[in-house]
């Protein structure tokens, strides 16, 4: 920016009435060497007019010449060292070399003058700076005093008018021959020389200048006291550098902007280089390319941040509300930070992104100022709206009360949720509202909660016929299948329960078998809806075993009976067709003591079972219930009654022989484990008769290897199955219990072949499993690499 | 087990409830994002292995390995559907009220695959589940519309499907086989999720390294994901899958009281509506 000035010194004066002065002529050439000193001033030779006790014309000339050839771009200082006059009416005139007393308005330079000429001046960074009496009294006739433009202060422009004056309008200007200067000049020098460069930026300004000789002169304040007028802002524009500071502030500049952004603290550098006052072109391109930097930083942040914040609200419950507002934020602000209407929660997730990766700054639009403060030893940066460099921390800021610095323009926001409450700015007629909310819906709760304690004491209400039968069934069951053997047998029953309990309410309970049939018999139940004939017949043969203690005294067992609906051992043996207590005798006599009464034919059970039977071998092929056969009591009076009892200890022994052929009356002991085997397929005496009876199992690929390898051997091999006919009479006679160790130690054993394959899965799936992890750790590391290298 | 079906779902609940307040803290903490998604898999496969020699099967039918498989990979689908959708600008008023329309599909799902319409025609089970859906609605910020509603409803769609589908196939698979195979499933299942969630990590973030403490939180977040999801897989095998997966979607609640007994969160009105329909639904789930 090119400088212009007019540097006047007058000290010879020639006509009577005004004296000589001493030191203005030294006073100017010391200014003047100071602003073309390229280190200090930087003002071109050509455009300084030094005048040392100059005529009227000529410092006329050259104040007009420096006036109206300064461009909008250009700054004009103008310098005055000699005497001022008064007129009778305050006036003030410039006075010079050839100036007459008596004809102040044409031989000096007067106040009105040199305000048309600043006026129509086309800079606008104007600086005059008077050194003699009354001169307080130009600056009170052309620009405002200070006082009254600093409260319409409100930015950095740089720009307007400055006057500094030695004196009040009616004070005397002096100079002191121990100073070799005069007073006021003297320490505009020593300003100049870098004592007024109060904050060490390298540029000193007129308030700079006005604040140190203010403070210099307080002593004389009473005589001569300096004035500045003009605006604040005008004030601040660079009037000269501090050549070694200048130097000293960029690098100190450089340093503080290059620690905020290596703490990713991007607005904070942002704002430092705003701050910084350029005095050239040169400056103002580095300053460019620190803020290009530093936009590009903030871009990239300001895109990780976003993702960052949708990841918080992705795996971490982010609200929706703090997430949206977070990111319209970022979308809409560039200069985003974040915003903590939010509830604690909230706010504390964006405290911790913006601990570690932006600041939490103020925007300017929340920004108070502080109050205005007289320009004397006050930073001039704190009354022009700008905030100080100093840098708040974050927690500082965020560790209170919440700040409200978005919400202003989006009024719906304080409604949603009783945010605002957490910031303490919610109305009190909405805090009073949801207080009332609050404590009729605890109190409701409350109510709830008791009454639902007071349902699970007295249970629901039920008709006095109607007895919880699902309830203890399924207790019973569910306590004594904890392996899950029979679990979707068990759990389609509980299923049939609950429908009938939801629907019906027609629950009976069973404590013994007599119950059951004095219930069904006497219809004190009805059995209505899904609850079919064979329900109750599961009901009566789950119900029975428990209802007897058939089972008391063993550790664990499992039991599963299948009844079919027109079995004949529930068949009345009164032909009324209902079933009584003495027919289900019949069928524990038939299961227990074998005694030969239940002479069934095959014939006279066909009829299905209640649970598929390919669901049930499914089941059984799924548990591998074969393999602990040896603790299996099996009682099979008939191939349409398959009963399955399982004894054992920590582990499920179950078994199952269904459907085998069993002549009546036929039985065979199995000692040893307190279990009976009442009997088994045989055929011709020896056991491959099970398996050809066991046709529906025959498939089992492991049963049938099992046989094989076990009992091939031990018999003489086995058939193929499909040669063995169902049909074929069969000669029985009592089976030696030696056949059985094959059996036992099989199905004790592991099978080899099974034991392998589950080896294999282990293996393959641990193998699995670790080159899998391997795969992902090392993608990522390699991932990680490249992204770390450094670029060039 | 069948008798604590609700015991094992609510415990369930609150260890994913509180693996979401721990993932919270550790987002707090500065915990990567790709450490999050990555290490809590890795860790739950690492915790699982041991376990799965110690047990008599791997997987008993091709069923619940197909299953596992579906799970792990529906499960990250999901996360990713949303994670996508998010990023995409979807607003969160907008997802996440479709996403939590997986539980009312699944409750519709199962009355039909598991015929579990017996129980959810009961009254207080049907209170319960539509209790227990609301509140996850309640907490859903509706009060403010946007320009961009219509972008990434297909996604949300998506997630809601994705999440119901791994639920339902995790029935599917576990209900049929032993529940010592639990290991196996969650292994496998998991190591779905790693190169879902890994391939999903490497695409849309920039590795930058795992630290010390990432291992930590990750560490503490798989164990926490480990023992919820062997706890629901338990649930869902001995009790039904409709008040199951209510209950489990009442785990959003536990973050939020955990954030108020030890952070000294503030409570809003609509979290403490949210706690109370919870505390309500998980009453009349009880009961089914």
């Amino acid at each position: 920016m090119p400088a212009k000035a007019v540097v006047i010194g007058c000290a010879k004066y020639e006509l009577p009435g005004v004296t000589s002065l001493k030191f203005p002529e030294r006073d100017a050439g010391e200014l003047y060497r100071r602003l073309v000193d390229p280190a200090i001033g930087g003002y071109a030779e050509s455009n300084v007019d030094l005048l040392t006790s100059p005529m009227f014309g000529e410092a006329s000339r050259a104040l007009a010449r420096a006036f109206k050839s300064a461009s909008r771009q250009d700054s004009v200082l103008i310098y005055f060292a000699g005497h001022g006059l008064r007129d009778d009416e305050g006036n003030i005139y410039l006075a010079v070399r050839d100036t007459d007393p008596d004809l102040l308005e044409v031989t000096s330079m007067a106040s009105r003058p040199f305000r048309q000429l600043i006026d129509s001046c086309r800079s606008q960074q104007i600086c005059v700076i008077l050194d003699c009496c009354f001169s307080g009294a130009f600056a009170s006739r052309t620009v405002p005093s200070v006082a009254d433009v600093t409260q319409s202060v409100t930015a950095l422009t740089g720009e307007g008018t400055v006057i500094l004056t030695a004196t009040q309008r009616t004070q005397e200007a002096r100079e002191r021959d121990e100073l070799g200067h005069g007073v006021f000049t003297n320490y505009l020098l020593q300003g100049i020389d870098g004592a007024a460069d109060a904050d060490g930026d390298g540029i000193i300004t007129a308030l700079d200048l006005y604040n140190f000789i203010a403070r210099k002169m307080e002593n004389l304040a009473g005589v001569q006291r300096p004035m500045f007028s003009g605006s604040l802002a005008g004030g601040v524009f660079p009037l000269v550098r501090s050549g070694r500071r200048r130097a000293d502030a960029i690098a100190k500049l450089r340093v503080e902007v290059e620690a905020l952004r290596r703490d990713k603290r991007h607005l904070h550098a942002e704002q430092l280089v705003k701050q910084f006052t350029v005095s050239d072109l040169a400056e103002e391109r580095q300053m460019a390319i620190l803020r290009d930097e530093i936009d590009e930083e903030k871009r990239s942040l300001r895109e990780g941040l976003r993702r960052q914040l949708l990841q918080a609200a992705e795996r971490s419950h982010l609200s929706d509300g703090t997430l949206r507002e977070a990111l319209d934020i970022l979308a809409t602000n560039p200069d985003a930070v974040f915003v903590t209407k939010s509830s604690d929660l909230h706010h504390r997730l964006l405290r911790s992104y913006l601990a570690g990766r932006l600041d939490a700054v103020t925007l300017e639009e929340t920004w108070t100022p502080p109050e205005p403060a007289t320009p004397t030893g006050v930073p001039l940066r704190s009354v022009t709206g700008v905030q100080a460099p100093t840098v708040t921390p974050p927690n500082q800021l965020l560790g209170g009360q919440p700040q409200n610095l978005h919400s202003a323009a989006e009024p719906g926001a304080s409604e949603d949720n009783g945010q605002l409450e957490a910031a303490g700015s919610t109305p009190l007629r909405r805090r009073g509202a949801s207080t009332m909310v609050r404590i009729l819906m605890w109190s409701a709760a409350a109510l709830a909660l008791i009454a639902g304690a007071l349902t699970f004491t007295s249970g629901p209400a039920l008709d006095t016929t109607e007895l919880r039968l699902g309830v203890l069934l399924k207790r019973e069951w569910d306590q004594h299948t904890a392996e899950g053997v029979f679990s979707l047998v068990v759990q389609q029953l509980n299923r049939r329960l609950q429908g009938i309990a939801a629907f019906n309410s027609k629950i009976v309970t069973f404590t013994n078998i007599d119950e059951v049939s004095r219930a069904l018999n006497e219809r004190t139940v009805d059995v209505v809806g899904e609850l079919s004939p064979r329900d109750i017949y599961v009901v009566r043969d789950l119900a029975e075993p428990f209802a007897a203690g058939l089972y008391e005294g063993l550790q664990h067992y499992n039991a599963l009976i299948f009844v079919p609906a027109e079995s004949p051992y529930l068949v009345a043996e009164d032909g009324t067709g209902e079933v009584k207590e003495a027919s289900w005798n019949n069928v524990l006599a038939a299961l227990n003591d074998g005694s030969g009464k239940l002479a069934v034919s095959d014939e006279s059970s066909t009829s299905g079972f209640w649970f598929p039977r390919s669901l049930v071998l499914e089941e059984f092929r799924q548990r591998q219930w074969f393999r602990s056969f040896a603790d299996v009591t099996v009682r099979s009076p008939s191939q349409e009654l398959m009963v399955a009892v399982a004894c054992g200890k920590q582990k499920v022994v179950a078994g199952v022989t269904a459907a085998f052929r069993l002549p009546p009356g036929k039985q065979v002991s199995c000692d040893g484990r307190q279990v009976t085997l009442v009997s088994i397929q045989k055929s011709e005496g020896i056991l491959h008769g099970a398996y050809a009876v066991r046709n529906d199992l025959a498939e089992d690929e492991r049963v049938v290897r099992s046989l094989k390898n076990s009992w091939g051997n031990a018999v003489g091999g086995l058939p193929e199955p499909q040669r063995l006919s169902l049909g074929l009479p069969m000669s029985w006679t009592p089976v030696n219990p030696a056949y059985y160790e094959p059996i036992r130690r099989v199905f004790a054993a592991q099978d080899p072949l099974e034991a392998k394959q589950l080896r294999d899965q282990k293996v393959a799936l641990t193998a699995a499993s670790l080159i899998l992890i391997a795969c992902a750790g090392a993608y990522y590391f390699l991932s990680t690499r490249k992204n770390s290298a450094p670029g060039r | 087990l069948g008798d604590y079906w609700f015991l094992l779902a609510l415990l369930s609940t609150l260890l994913n409830g509180l693996r979401a307040f721990v993932t919270k803290r550790a987002v707090e903490a500065g915990t990567l994002p790709a450490a999050g998604r990555l290490i809590p898999p890795v860790v739950m496969v690492l915790l699982s292995l041991p376990a799965v020699w110690l047990q008599d099967s791997v997987f008993e039918s091709r069923l619940a390995l197909v299953g596992a498989l579906l799970q792990g990979s529906l499960f990250y689908i999901a996360a990713a559907s949303r994670w996508s959708a998010l990023n995409r600008g979807t607003p969160g008023y907008v997802l996440y009220p479709i996403v939590q329309s997986s539980t009312p599909l699944i409750v519709i799902l199962s009355a039909f695959l598991f015929r579990e319409w017996a129980t959810i025609r009961q009254p207080q089970v049907m209170v319960g589940i539509i209790m227990a859906t609301a509140a996850t609605y309640v907490l859903t910020d509706w009060h403010k519309g946007g320009a961009r509603f219509k972008e990434g409803l297909a996604l949300a769609a998506l997630a809601a499907v994705a999440s119901a589908g791994a639920t339902l196939a995790a029935k599917f698979a576990f209900s049929s086989t032993a529940s010592g195979t639990v290991f196996s499933f969650i292994v496998v299942s998991n190591l779905a999720g790693v190169m879902v969630a890994g391939l999903h990590t490497f695409a849309t973030t920039d590795p930058t390294g795992f630290g010390r403490r990432d291992w930590l939180w990750g560490l503490g977040i798989g164990a926490l994901n480990f023992g919820g999801l062997a706890l629901f897989l338990q649930a869902i095998r001995y009790g039904e899958l409709s008040l199951v997966a209510s209950v489990g979607a009442l785990s959003l609640v536990v973050p939020i009281v955990l954030g108020a007994l030890f952070d000294g969160e503030h409570l809003t009105l609509r979290q403490e509506a949210t706690i109370l329909l919870s505390l309500f639904s998980l009453l009349l789930l009880a009961q089914g």
